[in-house]
């Protein structure tokens, strides 16, 4: 059609988004390219040092620490997100009334303030005075655990607040997805003597693939951008222990002030991030066919 | 039609970007009017960035000090913009210096980085300044000196005046039979042990803040050596390898044994309350949380005495030599630092101290203290031990060294505690990081 | 009746699961809501045990320390705005990549994809210097555009994948009607696209309201603080924190965002499908 291919229109509808989008985020993040060969301390003399700090970054130890865990931060995330949330938004579709309520109560974490979700946190966490989860762990007769101090509790520690606070988000996505399956296929189905887990598994789950697939895109996009959790409660120790990429980019752009090695760092996450986008558009791709 | 709709839309874009500026500009008009004087006079504003939060009696006195300035005659407006998270406030400010924004006013530490700021010429020399109105005697040195970098030079103007002390729980202490505060390290650990023993938590610490763990870990060097390790290290002639570092470090790995347990994460104000409630025996802070302590104040029942910073076998500074310290001071740019703003500064410089005093706190300077009958005891006690301190005061760890082997010393520092990383293991990743930072 | 058995241990278990995931998520917001009436000095002797007292305390606390309301307003005009603009530009961008008939339409949507995984810092030092240079720091706009940036590829992924799913025919009818570009864009599109509008609302509102990164970095005044920041206000000398009045500023600041929850809540599950169903 003619009227899709007017190209005065195509330019006014894509010219605001491009150009908001590319001043703000493509221009910083070829800045931040270009600020990863220098030696800066966002003060003095910009000093090029080729790849002197990717030479850097291979050596060091508390890199390799901060990429393994940001991994094992993004699964556990990811798992709370969309296990729990598909487990309750199953549950849902069971019930008769009160469903509004329950969403609400879900839906709540979610728009409180990070900043908040983890000083609630590092109160439940809390060893002395004792937290909440330390009260549950005396009643089962079990030692009280100083949870975010210890070098083998503290990574899922800090990576269930992140995924706790937006379950509620995922649920509510999987609820919507679940309950507009169209009822005549499920009757269908039902007539057909198949099981609830049948049901589940032939039926309703295939049908929201599409949905699945997308929430989990966002997931890990909210699980790769994780910051704030892990930067409020633990500032990435005690020795690393809960460091991930960018609470490590961000101590070393800011508190050390070494740009050019945190830019370095922003790099690789950057880097990161296109890798995931790749996969990301090419599950779009095969979607459009 | 349709292109009707279109410039609607177009038509919103523009008036909300004329609304949005708008706002701005309106809430920046509304502000002058709080923070200044009544005078319809155009006033100068001077923009101060600070470290403490609003409600600081340092930032309540300075503001006293303005209004009375400009009822004087001053025509200064003073606006504060102030973040009290620290390590927001470091971060943003080092955004706004390197962005070239940098505040007509604010604090800063005589750190790695003034002195770099300063050899830029970004700072204004406060000694020049001082001299000039010949003010500089009427600080207490040691709170002056807070302020001088690793050169020597100072850039900052001290606000406060603070001491630094352990409280212990002098009923828990008699309880595990312990009849008077440690004078020694090695007294103090044996008391620890005695304390754990009895099955108290002999050491409360919050060390989530940071700096209470440093300032543990400083004390054998500063016992050892006064601040020489200390600048030595700073300047990269000393390693942890050598004797003050290792004896620092053995001593964490021993103490941190009788923290609360998951002390790494526990702010100052839970670190506090853990001493007040009588859950921990012993407890290190400084007389800016003196106010918790007083009769008045603290919980009835709880008895409690201080003493300062123990000394060790082989300690070249002697008792009355501890933490004391000015505080984060009042840094200037010298680009806005014309007539009008040095007098008002000198103004400030004059009566400061004065009104901060009325606030019950100790003062940068000297000032007549008066009836101290309308002070509270501890207070006057404290008062009474700074007016005796020796010469030289210990310089926190934090503020001499780079900021990325503070942060390397900071990461490694709980993990060393707990019993998880060797004093080696310590000792190497700092002589690491020091490395680095040459 | 063995039948029966097992359909009453599954119901049974199905509740208790149900009363398990509720608790887990509700508990610590009913403890918050809690903590703003409790004193500070319980908040930190005995944080989990029943309250012993009830004070108001802290709200006087926050209203006499700081601004609270203000940092409200500002996160709310900050919002506002940058909602308006998001929902705007990734429709008005969706619409030309998923309709329209260009070439580099594909790499083009890569291109915006690109930024739906970068971090904020990342970019923090280079929008710093690029804002003071033209004068837009300490200003609303200075945290509006950023977010908007940033919220625009999630945004148009949002809503390319739903228009891919309006059938082509209906354009075709609409420009038989003799309806042009802005037409389809305005009339058909949009109206066919509000539970995607409603869906790009609240998973936006989340990020925008709780922003932290910029709003620390680029604003300056009290005036123009927002609440994620204001709460640092409660922060003593040597980080000694009332932690009452934080509690009571965080229930304070929940508020408006659970009444615009409560009054979309319908419609926002409708939506939330991500325009991803086959139905």
């Amino acid at each position: 059609m003619k009227v899709l291919r007017d190209k005065k229109a195509i330019a006014l509808f894509l010219s605001p988004a491009l150009l908001v989008y590319s001043v703000l985020v493509m221009i910083p993040i070829a800045l931040t390219f270009y600020y990863s060969v220098l030696d800066w301390d966002g003060l003095g003399e910009k000093r090029w040092i080729g790849l002197g700090n990717f030479a850097k970054l291979m050596r060091d130890a508390v890199f390799v620490r901060a990429l393994s865990n940001n991994l094992v931060y993004i699964l556990i995330v990811m798992l709370m997100q969309l296990g729990i949330g598909f487990l309750i938004a199953l549950l849902l579709t069971y019930l008769k009334k009160g469903r509004g309520f329950i969403q609400t109560v879900y839906y709540i974490p979610s728009v409180i303030t990070v900043i908040a979700v983890a000083q609630l946190f590092t109160s439940f966490y809390s060893y002395e005075p004792i937290g909440l989860f330390n009260i549950f762990r005396k009643l089962f007769g079990l030692a009280p655990i100083a949870f975010l101090s210890e070098y083998r509790t503290v990574l899922p520690a800090v990576a269930s607040v992140e995924g706790w606070q937006y379950i509620g988000i995922y649920m509510l996505i999987f609820y919507s997805a679940l309950v507009s399956v169209s009822p005549d296929i499920i009757e269908a189905a039902r007539i057909d003597g198949a099981s609830e887990t049948q049901l589940l598994f032939k039926v309703r789950i295939p049908s929201i693939t599409n949905v699945i697939l997308l929430s989990g895109i966002l997931s890990l996009v909210g699980a790769l951008r994780g910051f704030a959790a892990p930067m409020n409660m633990t500032k990435g120790g005690p020795n690393h222990r809960s460091e991930i990429l960018a609470t490590y980019m961000y101590k070393k752009a800011f508190t050390s002030r070494d740009y050019g090695y945190g830019s370095a760092l922003a790099v690789v996450i950057v880097i990161l991030s296109i890798v995931a986008v790749l996969l990301i558009s090419r599950y779009m791709e095969r979607e459009e066919i | 039609m349709f292109s009707r709709r279109m410039r609607c839309i177009g038509g919103l874009v523009l008036t909300s970007a004329v609304l949005l500026t708008g706002c701005s500009g309106g809430g920046k008009a509304a502000s002058t009017e709080e923070a200044g004087s009544s005078s319809e006079k155009a006033e100068r504003e001077i923009h101060y960035f600070s470290s403490r939060s609003s409600s600081d009696d340092t930032l309540l006195s300075l503001q006293e000090v303005t209004d009375s300035y400009n009822k004087e005659g001053g025509k200064i407006k003073l606006i504060i913009d102030s973040n009290a998270d620290r390590s927001s406030y470091d971060q943003k400010l080092r955004t706004m210096i390197a962005g070239q924004q940098m505040p007509d006013m604010f604090d800063l530490d005589a750190s790695p980085y003034a002195v770099e700021l300063g050899n830029q010429g970004m700072l204004t020399d406060m000694d020049q300044f001082l001299d000039e109105i010949g003010e500089k005697d009427s600080y207490i040195p040691l709170a002056l000196n807070y302020g001088r970098t690793s050169d020597g030079k100072l850039y900052t103007l001290p606000l406060e005046f603070s001491t630094e002390m352990i409280w212990y729980n002098t009923e828990i202490f008699s309880d595990a039979g312990i009849s008077e505060a440690p004078k020694t390290l090695d007294e103090l650990l044996a008391d620890c042990k005695i304390l754990k023993e009895k099955g108290y938590t002999p050491f409360g610490i919050g060390g989530g803040d940071g700096w209470p763990l440093l300032r543990l870990l400083a004390t054998y060097p500063f016992r050892l050596s006064g601040n020489d390790f200390l600048n030595r290290l700073a300047s990269g002639e000393a390693k942890m390898e050598e004797e003050p570092g290792v004896k620092a470090s053995e001593f964490m790995a021993e103490i941190g044994q009788y923290f609360q347990p998951g002390f790494s994460t526990t702010d100052v104000a839970t670190g506090l309350n853990l001493f007040l409630s009588g859950k921990v025996a012993m407890y290190p802070t400084g007389t800016w949380e003196l106010n918790y302590f007083t009769d008045e104040k603290r919980p009835e029942k709880l008895k409690l005495g201080y003493f300062y910073m123990p000394s060790c076998e082989g300690a070249v500074t002697k008792p009355n030599e501890y933490w004391a310290f000015g505080g984060i001071g009042l840094a200037v740019n010298p680009k806005s630092f014309d007539k009008e703003y040095k007098d008002y500064l000198s103004y400030i410089v004059k009566n400061y101290s004065k009104v901060y005093f009325s606030h019950q706190h100790m003062t940068p300077q000297k000032v007549e203290t008066g009836d101290s009958s309308k002070f509270d005891p501890l207070f006057v006690k404290v008062m009474e031990d700074a007016s005796k301190i020796g010469e030289t005061a210990a310089r926190p760890w934090d503020v001499v060294l780079k900021e990325d082997v503070v942060s390397v010393i900071n990461d490694n520092l709980p993990g060393l505690c707990m019993g998880e990383e060797t004093p080696e293991d310590f000792r190497k990743a700092v002589d690491e990081a020091l490395e680095n930072n040459r | 009746m063995r039948y029966y058995l097992i359909k009453r241990t599954k119901r049974v278990l199905y509740w208790s699961l149900m009363a398990a995931f509720l608790l887990i998520q509700a508990y610590p917001i009913l403890w918050l809501l809690l903590a703003a009436f409790r004193p500070n000095i319980e908040l930190l002797s005995a944080p989990f045990a029943l309250p012993r007292s009830l004070t108001l305390e802290n709200f006087v606390t926050i209203f006499t320390k700081s601004h609270i309301l203000t940092y409200i307003k500002n996160s709310a005009i900050i919002s506002f705005f940058s909602l308006s603009f998001i929902v705007l530009f990734s429709s008005m961008a969706a619409f030309a990549i998923a309709k329209m008939k260009f070439q580099g339409n594909r790499a083009l949507y890569r291109y915006f994809l690109i930024g739906l995984t970068i971090p904020y810092s990342v970019t923090l030092i280079p929008l710093f210097t690029m804002f003071a240079k033209i004068g837009l720091i300490d200003t609303r706009i200075s945290v509006i555009l950023p977010l908007l940036a940033f919220q625009l590829p999630v945004s148009i992924m949002l809503f390319v994948n739903f228009y891919r799913f309006i059938p082509d025919e209906i354009i075709e009818a609409a420009v038989i009607d003799g309806c042009g570009i802005f037409g389809i864009y305005g009339r058909i599109m949009i109206p066919l696209s509000l539970n995607t509008i409603l869906t790009v609302l609240a998973m936006n509102f989340i990020t925008v309201w709780n922003d932290y990164t910029f709003s620390l970095v680029f604003i300056n005044s009290a005036e123009l603080k927002t609440i994620s920041i204001g709460l640092q206000d409660f922060i003593g000398p040597r980080g000694l924190k009332d932690w009452g009045a934080t509690y009571a500023a965080i229930a304070l600041s929940i508020l408006p965002t659970l009444l615009i929850y409560f009054s979309l809540n319908s419609r926002m599950t409708a939506g939330m499908t991500l325009g991803a169903v086959k139905s």
